[in-house]
């Protein structure tokens, strides 16, 4: 029984400890200990989540009492961790962020533990019904974090354009399991990869569940043309709810995305070059990728083209994905690795951004930032670290990301893909570039509204975190890649 | 044509006759009642002229006289209404109550080879086993006969389904009406409806535990074998209660026909037989939820001590008195002692009427969020807790339940016997001699100094 | 045809009906009222199946709370007929349709003619559709989904909560209808 519980503990340290937050709000009033709070509950459940892979999924025996619900393997704890991990230093940011901004509710740090415990579900997912259930807790989450600060049209309308897509991509999914259930009267997912690769299943409605299944999941990760929503509710939406959509919500996303393409549709037949959806996935690659930087360029709003790298990375991660078909294990890892680059650069890149602003002085379009670098060296400087990480520039986390996913995507024979993936970072330098012109190359206009940094400790504590995690990950990426590569092997 | 068909006519002639008629003679009741309760005459005019000869029956031809007036009257709508919306709502608003009788159990199963049997040239009502089953005589090919239309294994959801149909009239009659008052009405309603309907299931979901099933017959055999719901669940009873009479809004939560503040609500705009309907249906929405609380909380069918196969009156394992009763009787008791309980409580709801005041609209939305609805929870906690409780215990607490179980037969035996021997006794006594039943405003106008008689004159 | 049939395309062809009133109708609240009959015609086509629960669990939540709500939002918009629906011209609205209509039209002739379910029961197991069916499976087979989704409903009460209760929303157009025009909505008027 122990060894079944030390897998459950991790979502159950997120859902009892959310609850536990609430109820010590409503009790105590005291706010400014939720977002501590908050992380200890989200570290714990990490430990925990670290302590099943010490451990090892495969002496988690009796974790198999929750089959076929959820499965409790190495790709589930990696991502576990991950989310864990990055939910925690969103609501470190988000301690900062909302006293400074008079938003301060509790409610924020219960929906974002339910919704990482959501994203959580969704990694470990192994039927569709938790699957959906999962994906659903998530989103759910996220729409209300994306419409918290309620007193701004521009949240609501960010929040409100996330929950109709939303919505309706998780409906067209679920549509399109529904077909596949019709096709082989199974829900699990081990059971419909069965059912999918015995040769006798040959229902035209698979095809259909898989390009609804597909549109369903590019929406969730925000591949391009399903990318429509995410400018408005990142920009909209609270800056670490921002941070928290952009590295968990999309963690999650993939987590399913790899789950459901590489087992449900991992036949001989739908994975395969000629027949299957590869050949989709790496066009929603290119269009991603190329979309997404070219229009990053020319946005005003930093937040916005945070957004569009955010979205720019996502096609990275297709890369990685197609990849997958050909050397499984490898680019499996190095998408697994990437999203932990990405995930810290990140929310790192959101939490300095929100260190520049303060309360009717935030830092909203790219003049706002000229002369900070001088004006507050201590507040630009991890802006701008935490952008080279994202650009990919080499002793930090992002290149190694980039090399892993690219490296993979050769191995496995797509040159093609590479190239156009290699192009589109050089694109991407030139808008992350820019950041650094503002930020040290440019003074504000005579008489212009000029950012004022705001001080929190949690936001530096979340800061440091992302910046440890950044360096750690560049300069010594061994054990995090060691991990990823076993949950390759293992997966 | 199947004989389950054939059975389910006369099933239903009976439960929609009974509630169309009850229906009928409780907007008299409503009015009369309320005319006794304020020292007034109330409605007494209708009559039936046949020469010399006037028929009165105390103002009861009033509901005749509405429904013939309902039926001649012009039926005007106002000319920016949605026609379609405006005219359907008025059917929706019927339909909900009517399809709300199907599953409830008017008597316990009949079985009607036992009911008369000849042998010989001797005729005679023979008895049936306590254990309810009939015994089943494949020479007459009769089968056992529900005294339900038809008996559902969602039974009691059934009965929300079909509850919560009636907002969607409620709703859509104020928008179509074009009124600002109409659309606040339904605003109100359909706001009212939709919070009570929660607090509604929530409340019965500790009597369903107990009960250990949705099918209302069986709530009923449950409770006559061990006690009433009200004993068992006496919480639940009264948020259930009350949860029901705001769903039919009325009084106190009848703030969506407020008509100091909002005319008549959301049916402001009808009239003629449109009005009629929501009219009448508020009134049998008024018998079907008591028919719906004597099937849950007061046993039903049920008479207390009284089972298939006579009266046994027993305390745990004492037995006191038995008297055993033909099949024919018993059923018959057991019909009769539904309709008679469903009519005290049509009774008391109209009571009611006049004992409340009506809320704010805020204070109703507060106690069904605030008040009834934690309350129905917590009750749903503690009767789980109680329940495990219950599980573990040893054996003599069940004996002992069982015997309070008994107990709150006798008690509801005895309470009845006085309340009905007291009704009696109130009914036959005078009314010049007793000084209280001079009513108060009588009182009022001789201490005024005039003349005490007839103060005010309907 | 059996009286079954009939009856299957009876609540098929008012589901279809009341699909098309929903997507079709111009007033919104008969949009809604089209939605209803859709709800209520597919709660028909689950008792066709012996899904007396899940029936009866379609009216309660479907038309009983959601389509109220739906109704009762629009009855807060007041008397406003859909303008400006889609930005697109009437053209490439009707493509659209068409395109997806075709497409899923396809699939479902595609789908039927090739319809070979694998694993279904010949018959069904005993109490199928039962409450109390429904409730062991609930607690005993489907127990991990079921808790866990006490996580989902946790988050969208706590969501709905944030996203509505807090400061005082910036108001756009609000209170326009019930308040005549040019009259200002009193302080404290606007939650």
């Amino acid at each position: 029984m122990m060894p079944s519980i030390l897998a459950l503990m991790p979502m159950l340290v997120i859902g009892f400890g959310a609850l536990a937050l609430m109820l010590a709000e409503v009790l105590t009033d005291a706010k400014t200990g939720l977002a501590v709070g908050t992380a200890v509950v989200l570290f714990t459940a990490a430990a925990f989540a670290c302590a099943g892979w010490m451990v090892g999924p495969e002496n988690l025996g009796d974790a198999a009492v929750f089959a076929p619900w959820l499965v409790f393997d190495r790709f589930t704890l990696f991502f576990e961790v991950l989310l864990a991990l990055s939910g925690a230093l969103a609501a470190l940011v988000a301690g900062g962020y909302l006293r400074e901004h008079g938003i301060d509710r509790g409610e924020f740090y219960a929906i974002l533990s339910f919704s990482t415990l959501g994203a959580m579900m969704l990694a470990a997912a192994g039927d569709v019904l938790m699957l959906f259930v999962g994906l659903e807790t998530m989103s759910i989450g996220a729409y209300a974090l994306a419409g918290f600060r309620r007193g701004s049209p521009k949240s609501a309308e960010g929040a409100l354009k996330y929950f109709l897509l939303g919505s309706f991509a998780a409906a067209l999914m679920m549509f399109g399991f529904a077909l596949l259930y019709g096709a082989t009267g199974h829900t699990d997912l081990a059971g419909l990869h069965n059912a999918l690769a015995s040769e006798s299943l040959r229902s035209p409605s698979i095809v259909i569940a898989l390009a609804l299944v597909l549109a369903g999941l590019a929406f969730k990760v925000s591949a391009v043309p399903f990318h429509m929503w995410t400018p408005d509710a990142y920009e909209g939406a609270p800056t670490p709810a921002t941070a928290f959509m952009a590295a968990s919500v999309k963690a999650g996303g993939f987590a399913v995305l790899l789950r459901v393409l590489l087992t449900v549709f991992g036949d001989e037949r739908s994975a395969s070059w000629a027949t299957g959806w590869p050949p989709v996935v790496a066009l929603l690659a290119v269009l991603t990728m190329t979309v997404a930087n070219l229009v990053a360029g020319r946005q005003e709003s930093i937040k916005r083209m945070l957004a569009y790298s955010s979205i720019a990375h996502a096609g990275y991660l297709l890369v990685g994905v197609v990849a997958a078909i050909r050397a499984p294990a490898q680019a499996q890892s190095a998408v697994l690795f990437y999203l932990a680059t990405y995930s810290v650069s990140t929310i790192g890149a959101f939490a300095a951004l929100v260190l520049c602003g303060s309360r009717g002085a935030e830092v909203v379009s790219y003049e706002d930032l000229a002369g900070l670098g001088r004006r507050h060296p201590a507040v630009a400087l991890p802006f701008a670290f935490f952008i080279l990480s994202l650009a990919g520039m080499p002793p930090m986390a992002g290149f190694f990301g980039k090399w892993f996913v690219f490296k993979a995507a050769m191995d496995a024979g797509l040159h093609g893909l590479t190239v156009i993936a290699f192009i589109n970072s050089v694109i991407a330098a030139y808008y992350y570039l820019k950041v650094f012109v503002f930020l040290y190359m440019r003074e504000p206009a005579a008489g212009a509204p000029i950012a004022k940094p705001m001080w929190s400790g949690e936001v530096v504590t979340a800061i440091a975190l992302c910046a440890f995690f950044v360096l750690l990950l560049g300069l010594a990426p061994g054990a995090v890649l060691d991990a990823a590569l076993a949950v390759g092997g293992a997966g | 044509m199947p004989n389950y068909i054939l059975y389910a006519i006369p099933k239903i002639l009976i439960m929609v006759g009974f509630l169309f008629n009850v229906g009928g003679i409780l907007t008299w009741v409503d009015r009369r009642q309320s005319a006794m309760i304020q020292d007034r005459v109330g409605p007494n005019r209708a009559v039936i002229k046949i020469g010399k000869f006037e028929l009165r029956l105390w103002g009861l031809l009033h509901p005749a006289a509405d429904g013939v007036k309902f039926f001649f009257k012009e039926d005007f709508m106002p000319p920016k209404a949605d026609k379609l919306l405006f005219s359907l709502a008025p059917i929706l608003a019927m339909i909900p109550v009517l399809c709300l009788v199907a599953v409830i159990p008017f008597g316990d199963t009949v079985c009607p080879d036992a009911l008369i049997q000849t042998v010989g040239n001797v005729t005679q009502l023979p008895n049936i086993a306590r254990s309810g089953l009939c015994t089943f005589d494949p020479r007459t090919g009769l089968q056992p006969i529900d005294l339900q239309i038809v008996s559902l294994d969602i039974g009691l959801l059934f009965v929300f389904a079909m509850a919560g149909q009636g907002i969607v009239s409620a709703a859509i009659s104020g928008w179509s009406s074009d009124n600002k008052f109409s659309l606040m009405g339904a605003l109100r309603a359909s706001s009212q409806m939709v919070s009570y309907e929660v607090t509604l299931g929530l409340s019965v979901v500790g009597a369903l535990m107990i009960y250990g099933t949705l099918r209302l017959g069986d709530m009923v055999r449950w409770q006559s074998e061990h006690a009433w719901g009200i004993f068992v669940q006496p919480v639940a009873f009264f948020i259930f209660f009350a949860a029901l009479v705001a769903e039919s809004k009325r009084i106190p939560f009848d703030l969506p026909e407020a008509e100091s503040e909002l005319v008549s609500g959301y049916f402001t705009e009808y009239s003629g037989m449109k009005f009629g309907m929501f009219y009448f249906a508020e009134y049998m929405e008024i018998v079907t939820s008591s028919m719906l609380v004597v099937t849950v909380f007061l046993g039903g069918w049920g008479l207390p001590f009284v089972h298939r196969d006579g009266i046994t009156i027993a305390f745990g394992e004492g037995m006191l008195a038995q008297l055993p009763l033909p099949h024919l009787v018993v059923t018959v008791f057991g019909v009769l002692a539904f309709f008679i309980k469903t009519l005290t409580l049509c009774w008391i709801q109209t009571f009611v009427r006049w004992s409340l005041p009506r809320f704010r609209y805020d204070q109703l939305m507060g106690l069904c969020w605030k008040v009834l609805l934690p309350v129905s929870l917590a009750n749903i906690f503690v009767t789980g807790v109680v329940w495990l409780l219950l599980d573990m215990a040893p054996p003599f607490v069940g004996n002992m339940l069982q015997l309070v179980g008994d107990a709150t037969q006798g008690f509801v035996a005895v309470l009845v016997t006085f309340l009905v021997g007291s009704a009696v006794f109130g009914l036959f006594r005078s009314r010049t001699k007793d000084p209280r039943i001079i009513g108060a405003s009588a009182e009022l106008v001789r201490s005024a100094g005039k003349s005490p008689q007839s103060p005010m004159q309907a | 045809m059996t009286i079954g049939q009939v009856y299957f395309y009876l609540c098929a062809a008012v589901a279809l009906f009341g699909a098309l009133a929903a997507v079709c109708a111009k007033s919104p609240v008969r949009a809604a009222l089209g939605l209803l009959m859709m709800v209520l015609a597919v709660a028909g086509l689950y008792l066709s199946l012996d899904a007396q629960f899940l029936a009866a669990i379609q009216l309660i939540v479907y038309a009983g709370a959601i389509v109220v709500l739906f109704v009762f939002v629009l009855m807060l918009l007041g008397h406003t007929p859909l303008v400006g629906v889609g930005d697109g011209s009437p053209a490439a609205r009707i493509l659209g349709a068409t395109g997806f209509g075709a497409v899923a039209l396809a699939a479902m002739i595609l789908s039927a003619r090739n319809a070979e379910p694998t694993n279904f029961p010949a018959a069904l197991p005993a109490g199928f559709g039962s409450v109390g069916e429904i409730g062991r499976l609930m607690f005993t087979q489907t127990l991990v989904p079921f808790e866990l989704s006490s996580a989902l409903l946790m988050v969208a009460v706590v969501g709905a909560v944030a996203v509505s209760k807090g400061e005082k929303p910036v108001i756009v157009a609000a209170a326009s209808v019930l308040a005549p025009p040019g009259a200002a909505p009193k302080p404290g008027e606007s939650q």
